[in-house]
């Protein structure tokens, strides 16, 4: 067979890369640029960044993500490290991974909504609070960006989880024995060894926590009712309800801008810094 | 001691905070209340009757299987030979694709759905079609397999593929019957997630979404931005059922500890 016939079955995927993904975002890339009569401006960037209305969604977006990322990487750190390097029984692992994994299956419609459920005034924290007498009346969860804030992590979680218990579960355990030998207590030789070693996992799960977040659309709508915005929910918006496709091209493009960015700078670090596994 | 029994109690808190939402959704969709109570007040399976009987949610349940289904079918027929390819040949732009591949993940959803219904809407009068949103979801699940299937042909190597060329297989029977049957479990693991990535999406689903037409996930978000009720309960309940029998057929073909390793 000639060399060349190897990569025919390649096509159909780059038809579909090419036609289906690389297109649409370039369409939406020249859009963006163009007024309504078709000719180039840079109208639409400069009013998105620039007026004050647009500039406090953004603030508000990135805020909520710096939040959601350093309580997710906390909380993250302690189950993934739990489950690889603490839980030693092959049944209760599999329990854990169970738990972990099953809500990236369901879709965040549903898991929003079971917040909704728990954090409502009527809701179960709400009441449990009133019945044990902490608050006299319910505190506001819902609506506010501390319910964004909790949605988000529980709804992003499972990924820093993943990135994390991927590289712990690589790193030798006969290091941490080691680190004993030589008088390390069990503190010191997580911060000097495992913590070091897990860098890897601790950057691709930031920034994928990172820019899932600032791009997130269900969590933030349906938790915050609306009454508060961020960036995706700008961006239907401007699509579905006031139909002004070019503006909402470019806040598009430049939220597409900025994950390219987290993800080279991501790449930058994991391939400068940090060889694989390790401290080069 | 007092430590130990701090950190477990920390442990068990964070365990909680990742089971809770799912717990809470299938207790109160069995509530005899009117409304949402947690814990759920006596115990009925009327919510799940209400959803049975409105055949608007069965419609959706099954325009979003038969979406997922075909997007999974089409992106399997796709992918595995783009894996196999990737993984034993270098070529001009792998390094390209496999940045996509990498990327795919972290791209903003709603940006490619904003994308999708721009570019379409230049060649057709209605985007909102069936076949735009198939195609769209066939990029969205096809890296799923690639990935699954990619890591497998690896780790396979092509002695064995190469030993069924030396007895006299040409390219199409070695790669039917060796190569198939001995990546079959990454296929159906990698098919079971790309099956989910497609049945669970709203971001681009939503924006190519015929009002006639509507996948499951979008109809609900439709509703609990308006309304909740326990019968929305029981509609999530039913698709958190869906996703327990799934991850238990992913577990049973490829062991969880290794997806989260990928």
């Amino acid at each position: 067979m000639p060399k060349k016939l190897i990569y025919l079955p390649l096509i159909p995927f780059l038809v579909v890369l090419i036609l289906f993904f690389v297109f649409p975002l370039l369409t939406v890339l020249n859009n963006s640029y163009l007024d309504k009569q078709g000719s180039f401006t840079l109208v639409h960037y400069i009013k998105f960044l620039t007026d004050p209305y647009y500039l406090n969604v953004l603030f508000v977006t990135f805020k909520i993500s710096i939040i959601v990322t350093v309580i997710t990487l906390l909380l993250g750190y302690a189950i993934a490290y739990y489950v690889t390097k603490v839980l030693k029984s092959k049944l209760a692992k599999r329990i854990a991974y169970v738990v972990i994994i099953s809500p990236i299956f369901t879709s965040a419609v549903v898991r929003s909504f079971g917040w909704i459920v728990i954090l409502g005034n009527n809701g179960f924290i709400n009441q449990m609070l009133l019945k044990i007498g902490l608050i006299d009346q319910p505190i506001q969860l819902l609506y506010n960006e501390t319910g964004i804030i909790i949605g988000l992590i529980y709804i992003l979680a499972p990924f820093m989880i993943l990135s994390l218990t991927s590289v712990l579960q690589s790193i030798d355990s006969r290091l941490d024995e080691a680190a004993a030998d030589l008088g390390y207590s069990r503190w010191k030789s997580f911060i000097k060894v495992t913590l070091p070693l897990s860098v890897p996992g601790i950057l691709s799960g930031v920034m994928m926590v990172f820019s899932l977040s600032l791009s997130s659309y269900v969590t933030p709508a349906l938790i915050s009712g609306g009454k508060i915005k961020v960036l995706a929910m700008l961006i239907y918006e401007q699509m579905t309800q006031l139909m002004n496709w070019q503006f909402g091209g470019a806040m598009s493009f430049v939220m597409l801008v900025v994950s390219i960015v987290i993800l080279m700078v991501n790449n930058y670090l994991l391939k400068t810094r940090w060889s694989e596994g390790g401290r080069s | 001691m007092i430590g130990k029994v701090a950190s477990r109690l920390v442990i068990f808190m964070l365990f909680l905070f990742l089971a809770l939402p799912l717990i809470v959704l299938i207790a109160t969709s069995f509530t005899e209340a009117g409304y949402l109570s947690f814990p759920p007040e006596g115990f009925t399976f009327k919510w799940y009757l209400e959803v049975l009987r409105d055949t608007s949610y069965l419609d959706s349940f099954a325009f979003s299987f038969y979406l997922a289904l075909l997007a999974t079918a089409i992106s399997i027929v796709i992918g595995v030979p783009t894996a196999q390819i990737l993984a034993r040949h270098d070529f001009f732009g792998k390094r390209l694709i496999e940045m996509f591949l990498s990327s795919s993940l972290l791209l903003p959803q709603i940006v490619f759905g904003v994308a999708l219904l721009q570019f379409f809407s230049y060649f057709v009068a209605k985007p909102q079609s069936f076949w735009v949103l198939t195609l769209g979801h066939i990029v969205l699940t096809l890296p799923y397999i690639i990935r699954t299937c990619l890591a497998s042909f690896i780790g396979l190597g092509k002695s064995l593929e190469e030993a069924g060329q030396d007895l006299g297989a040409n390219r199409i029977k070695t790669f039917v019957f060796i190569t198939l049957p001995l990546i079959k479990p990454s296929v159906i693991a990698g098919g079971l997630f790309a099956f989910a990535i497609s049945w669970i999406n709203v971001e681009v689903t939503i924006f190519l979404s015929a009002s006639n037409q509507m996948a499951l996930p979008v109809k609900m978000f439709n509703y609990v931005q308006y309304n909740v009720d326990p019968m929305i309960a029981a509609v999530s309940a039913l698709t958190i059922y869906l996703a327990f029998i799934l991850i238990v057929i992913i577990d049973y073909f490829v062991e969880l500890e290794n997806i989260a390793a990928n």
